[in-house]
């Protein structure tokens, strides 16, 4: 990698290291990024705290999409950040724009995978409330498999679990009792 | 196998996640073109899969900006130095012309005055220095303490005995700490942990003397505070210390939900505060612990936001939203 540009290999170590589970790099990218974005946002009319809510929205984006192996480097991240955060924020400015004015827009392509897509950010919503109400452990089993996606074994040497069949067996429980919650709290709202 | 659809269970979770390979994909689409109880079940998941990461993104999101606000701390509080740095000059500017204006004429100013301005040197002409003249003084950025107040600053440029005069870059965090988020942070929040392992004859939960007369209801109202003996792969790391201490948990405040507690000692309540550094974990045990058990707890991180406390046999999971497993590293 002796002829890339001074840049990759930064780049790669900070995505290496956000790999690895170390918040630390998203910091340092927060500070790296963080003028254009205010930049950006406050030439949109929005505040300070709007860009650093964007910017901290695109920085986890990024943090999902690395450690589900979705990104792929195509450009300098710091691009990439920006861009993210510009469609984070024009998404914003359109959803806004539609509350007040009833008007319809079509809001920019988003971040969120296929599936996420599919799914109304009320329901899923209503499931984020329902795990949070099921609470521990089973809170903590589920966003290791579907946020950290971290294997059986892993998640059974996490959390003191005697074997992968144990929180496979723990993680049934907990899906049944989750999905049990959503339908109650559904079947609230109809 | 689900209940109602013919997808194994793991195709499905994986289905969601987006880690089958193509070839499965295609055939678990193929499969559910056909069957809607398969669909009903693809969709269960992924709903599922969407709101546990939306949970996980918000965790993070929170982590993020806890560390953010952690490095901006010292930013704003020189910002909020440099306001009031430029607040005293403009009130001391206009407090030196209304001075000035009281004097009288130009003719009328006594030299004394030109002279406080450029050399405020003997002690007796600076006990004649005009109030401006410390507001301008007491304003210089360099006096970190006027934060505060303008007094200090005035205090410290004329009485160079003073300690934190000539260390003006001293402000802390804690320095700044009036701000109302700062107190939140201070006063900590209520959590509740869940019991993975007990077992009835665990030698380190046995009850010390101390403990059964407080079991008995002879409780001491003093916390018994003895800092936890953390383990290597702990939370507190290098960057955290991290206190643990027991109070019986018939001192539950109402506040923490006492009475919505289930009291079969599957659940633990603990109040966590972060200050500076230090995690201070309270545990409010039914029966409290020996000393030597308290010394050898540890505490290692179990998700981004969830920490195990090992007591004696006892394996506790928390969920601490409000700090300290949030700040850690999670692999």
């Amino acid at each position: 990698m002796a002829n890339s540009p001074p840049f990759a290999s930064r780049d790669a170590a900070l995505l290496d290291r956000i790999l690895k589970g170390e918040e630390e790099a998203l910091v340092e990218l927060y500070s790296e990024n963080r003028r254009p974005v205010e930049a950006l946002v406050t030439r949109g009319g929005g505040r300070r705290e709007d860009a650093e809510d964007v910017l901290q929205e695109a920085l986890v984006a990024l943090w999902e999409n690395v450690r589900t192996g979705r990104f792929r480097l195509s450009a300098r991240l710091g691009t990439y950040i920006y861009a993210t955060a510009r469609n984070i924020w024009l998404r914003r400015r359109a959803r806004t724009q539609r509350e007040i004015t009833g008007e319809e827009i079509d809001p920019p392509d988003g971040e969120a995978s296929p599936l996420d897509a599919a799914i109304g950010e009320e329901e899923a919503q209503i499931v984020r409330e329902a795990l949070d109400e099921l609470g521990e452990p089973c809170r903590t089993i589920l966003l290791l498999v579907y946020w950290e996606e971290e294997s059986m074994d892993s998640i059974a040497a996490r959390l003191g679990m005697a074997n992968a069949d144990t929180v496979k067996s723990r993680k049934y429980q907990c899906k049944k009792a989750l999905a049990a919650l959503v339908k109650l709290r559904m079947s609230r709202n109809d | 196998m689900t209940d109602s659809a013919h997808i194994a269970e793991e195709t499905l979770e994986r289905y969601a996640l987006g880690t089958l390979g193509d070839e499965e994909r295609r055939s678990v689409d193929e499969h559910a073109a056909g069957c809607a109880p398969c669909r009903e079940a693809l969709r269960r998941e992924a709903l599922l899969a969407a709101g546990v990461r939306m949970a996980g993104r918000a965790d993070l999101k929170r982590s993020l900006g806890r560390r953010i606000a952690a490095l901006d701390r010292p930013r704003r509080a020189w910002r909020a130095l440099a306001v009031a740095a430029s607040l005293a000059i403009v009130i001391g500017g206009g407090l030196y012309v209304a001075w000035l204006e009281e004097r009288g004429p130009a003719g009328a100013v006594p030299a004394p005055v030109a002279g406080n301005v450029t050399a405020p040197t003997g002690s007796a002409r600076r006990d004649e220095a005009p109030q401006s003249e410390r507001s301008i003084t007491a304003s210089a950025p360099s006096h970190g303490t006027n934060v505060s107040g303008g007094r200090p600053a005035v205090k410290s440029a004329h009485q160079p005995e003073d300690a934190e005069f000539g260390k003006p870059r001293e402000i802390t965090a804690d320095k700044v700490r009036p701000l109302a988020s700062a107190h939140n942070e201070e006063s900590g929040y209520w959590t509740e942990g869940v019991v993975e392992e007990a077992p009835s004859n665990a030698p380190g939960l046995e009850e010390s003397g101390a403990a059964r007369a407080q079991s008995a209801g002879a409780f001491k109202k003093e916390a018994l505070e003895l800092k936890g003996n953390v383990s290597k792969d702990d939370i507190a790391g290098e960057r955290q210390g991290f206190l643990l201490r027991q109070q019986p948990a018939g001192l539950l405040p109402a506040e923490a939900g006492a009475k919505q507690r289930q009291h079969d000692g599957a659940r633990v309540p603990a109040h966590v505060e972060q200050r500076g550094a230090t995690t201070t974990m309270t545990l409010y045990l039914d029966t409290l612990v020996d000393e030597g058990v308290l010394r050898d707890a540890s505490v290692r991180q179990a998700g981004r936001d969830s920490v195990i406390v090992e007591i004696g046999k006892r394996k506790i999971l928390y969920r601490l939203p409000g700090g300290a497993a949030g700040q850690q590293q999670n692999k």
